[in-house]
């Protein structure tokens, strides 16, 4: 099998460090999605594995070759670009059929992988028109089928969705999860939408400045940040964070105490905790407006299906929570927000979770 | 009240207003002052019998032509520039692509290099011609030392009947060959480098690469370069005149020395205006011939 290998990967620009001593196991036939903020180095990492950056350090191995050192042609990696980089002058057939014929691959079997991937991807009318003569979402399809005909261990995409409108984008990302389980194919993927991320990926590699943060299954990354970056990257709305003070243990658990006073039994081991100050993170949805802390409602999100609530603490700091879709609120109105310590999070001085 | 949308002040996009025919006017007047009555001047004057000593003396149709026909330098003016224009033309669109292709990239050297293949364009042909006379200066000259390492002795390009025009051919190359290169390096710079890393991971060879990604990317600038160097090279004059004055025996006189001398020095001006509309007709063939080369080749 053919696991992608990332061992001890550096890249400098200059005396800039774009990436830092990475190292990661892509198992075969995964969906990894690199996901981070602009400009931590998400591409750089996938052009290394292309072939079109080379590494300052480290290596790059897929199944049993070591790639890092081979042209970009020769790793068995096909990618798709985030602007499609279609041939402009080359109809749909000569574009997919390029990386084919550079191989010298046989006259009939080019035609038949063509008609094959044109076939899967619907795009067999377009054959013979030229890029210019095509929507984005149909260009978008085209460069996916130039990667597909070339039946690569790896397919690398850089935001390959950034430039589609939403519907599009969320058919395109229902349409490459099914292309990765009909062709159960490796396949890295790059982008900063987290909506993307957790919908497509079976494994996420979070990423910030240069390092991976966290490298777990949608679920896990969402349940389980292992730091308060992770966790306020990944989750929409955004997850709280307030900042808490440790008051007491109870059971051998931490409680903490809000600003405003409030008490919030964790479930995070009272021993070990380390000194300095500590952040509690809660999602919206553990946030019950049953009896609790005194707030008062500010701004009202509606959604459709639920809506998001924006309350100020007696203070002063904000947190969201949701309730239904048809919840009747007014700004200014006062609400009690009850806290579920238990699904709570708590963050160290340097930003990691806190766990048993 | 829904009230259309409306843009502020001025005339929409195909009003015509007769103040904007003032925008256009000081070019306009440029333009029929001396272009448009020249044009009609010498198309009238090579028709006409007119001597710049003896003055006009009437329409003679169709004569000013049989006579450039008839004339013993002539047709040989025109082969030579039609030869100059098929010998420089290709030379400027391959050398200034291969240069534009060697010198892509953000080196330092090729920084420098570009502005010494440049830098000679802005050289008077004067300069020029004075330069490359002191190297075709037959057993001192560059040229004949470099010639003598190969074994070519006492080879002297400029009294020669067959290396005359090549040798002028040389020298315009090597002087304004930096137009064409800047104007490829200003094509190359607009192909996206994706496209590039799209073919690297195609497997493209560098051949291949030039073949499909570079050329096709960059056919409407080999096109105009084409367009452009036909025009200007039917012009050569200077570097002719200045160098082998048109000689030996007529090999390397071009038609602009033609008409130069005819109009100027033997003062029959409605016959060297025929000589010019037979430059003119062979410019607007060639280019218009060339124009449709490049656009059947895009289909
Ligand atoms: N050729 C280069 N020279 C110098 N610095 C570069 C180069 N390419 C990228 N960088 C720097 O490396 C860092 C990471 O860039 P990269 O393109 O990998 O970010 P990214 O995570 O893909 O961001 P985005 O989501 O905006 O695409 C950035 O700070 C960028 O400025
Ligand atoms: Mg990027």
């Amino acid at each position: 099998m053919t696991n992608l290998s990332l061992r001890q990967v550096s890249k400098r620009f200059g005396h800039v460090e774009v990436i830092r001593d990475l190292s990661l196991e892509i198992p075969a036939g995964e969906f990894a999605v690199f996901l981070g903020p602009s400009g931590c180095g998400k591409s750089t990492l996938l052009r290394m594995i292309a072939g079109l950056e080379a590494p300052s350090a480290g290596e790059i191995h897929l199944g049993h070759m070591r790639i890092d050192t081979v042209r970009p042609g020769d790793r068995g990696v096909a990618m798709v670009f985030q602007h499609y980089a279609l041939y402009p002058h080359m109809t749909v057939r000569q574009n997919m059929a390029f990386g084919l014929r550079n191989i010298g691959t046989p006259r009939e079997e080019i035609t038949r992988k063509v008609a094959e991937a044109a076939e899967m991807l619907e795009i067999a009318p377009l054959l013979d028109r030229k890029p210019g003569q095509l929507s984005g979402g149909q260009r978008q399809r085209v460069a996916i089928g130039r990667a597909i005909v070339k039946q690569p261990q790896a397919f690398l995409f850089d935001e390959p969705l950034s430039n589609l409108d939403a519907a599009l984008r969320s058919r395109t990302r229902i349409e490459l999860a099914r292309l990765h389980q009909r062709m159960q194919t490796t396949m890295v993927f790059v982008t900063h939408d987290q909506v993307e991320a957790m919908t497509m990926a079976t494994r996420i590699v979070v990423m910030n400045q240069g390092r991976i943060e966290q490298v777990g299954t949608p679920m896990e990354v969402y349940q389980q940040p292992r730091t308060r970056f992770v966790a306020g990257f990944v989750g929409t709305p955004a997850m709280n964070f307030l900042p808490v003070a440790r008051v007491e243990e109870r059971g051998g658990h931490t409680v903490v105490r809000l600003p405003d006073g409030t008490e919030i039994a964790t479930l995070v081991p009272a021993d070990r905790l380390p000194s300095g100050d500590l952040t509690l993170g809660i999602r919206a949805e553990h946030i019950v407006p049953v009896e609790g802390a005194e707030a008062r409602v500010i701004v009202i999100e509606r959604l459709g299906e639920r809506t998001l609530i924006y309350a100020d603490l007696r203070d002063g700091s904000t947190v969201v929570y949701d309730e239904p879709g048809d919840v009747r609120l007014e700004i200014g109105q006062p609400v009690r927000l009850a806290f579920d310590g238990t699904a709570a999070h708590l963050f160290g001085p340097d930003g990691m979770t806190l766990r048993g | 009240m829904a009230n259309p949308i409306r843009g502020s002040g001025g005339a929409a996009i195909g009003d015509t207003h007769a103040a904007n025919l003032l925008f256009v006017l000081p070019y306009l007047v440029v333009l029929i002052v001396l272009l448009l009555v020249p044009l009609g001047l010498g198309i009238w004057l090579s028709f006409q019998d007119y001597d710049m000593l003896g003055g006009w003396s009437g329409s003679v149709g169709l004569d000013n032509f049989r006579n450039l026909l008839d004339d013993p330098i002539f047709p040989g003016t025109v082969r030579n520039t039609v030869v100059f224009v098929l010998i420089t033309t290709p030379a400027f669109v391959g050398l200034g692509l291969f240069l534009a292709l060697a010198l892509n990239d953000s080196l330092r050297r090729s920084s420098v290099l570009r502005a010494v293949f440049f830098g000679s364009s802005v050289l008077s042909v004067t300069i020029v011609t004075l330069i490359w006379r002191l190297v075709y200066l037959p057993d001192r000259g560059l040229a004949a030392d470099i010639l003598a390492l190969v074994g070519l002795h006492s080879f002297d390009p400029v009294t020669s009947e067959t290396w005359a025009l090549p040798a002028i051919a040389v020298v315009t190359v090597w002087w304004i060959i930096g137009l064409p290169m800047t104007l490829f390096l200003a094509a190359l710079q607009q192909i996206p480098a994706e496209l590039y890393e799209a073919a690297a991971l195609d497997h493209a060879s560098r051949f291949t690469t030039l073949r499909s990604i570079t050329l096709p990317s960059i056919r409407r600038t080999i096109a105009v370069v084409a367009v452009i160097e036909i025009v200007l090279q039917f012009q050569l004059f200077g570097q002719a005149l200045l160098i082998t004055g048109g000689g030996p025996n007529n090999h390397s006189r071009p038609i602009v020395q033609f008409i130069y001398e005819s109009g100027f020095r033997d003062l029959q001006l409605g016959f060297a205006a025929a000589a010019s509309q037979v430059l003119f007709a062979l410019m607007l063939l060639a280019a218009l011939g060339q124009m449709w080369l490049s656009r059947r080749g895009e289909d």
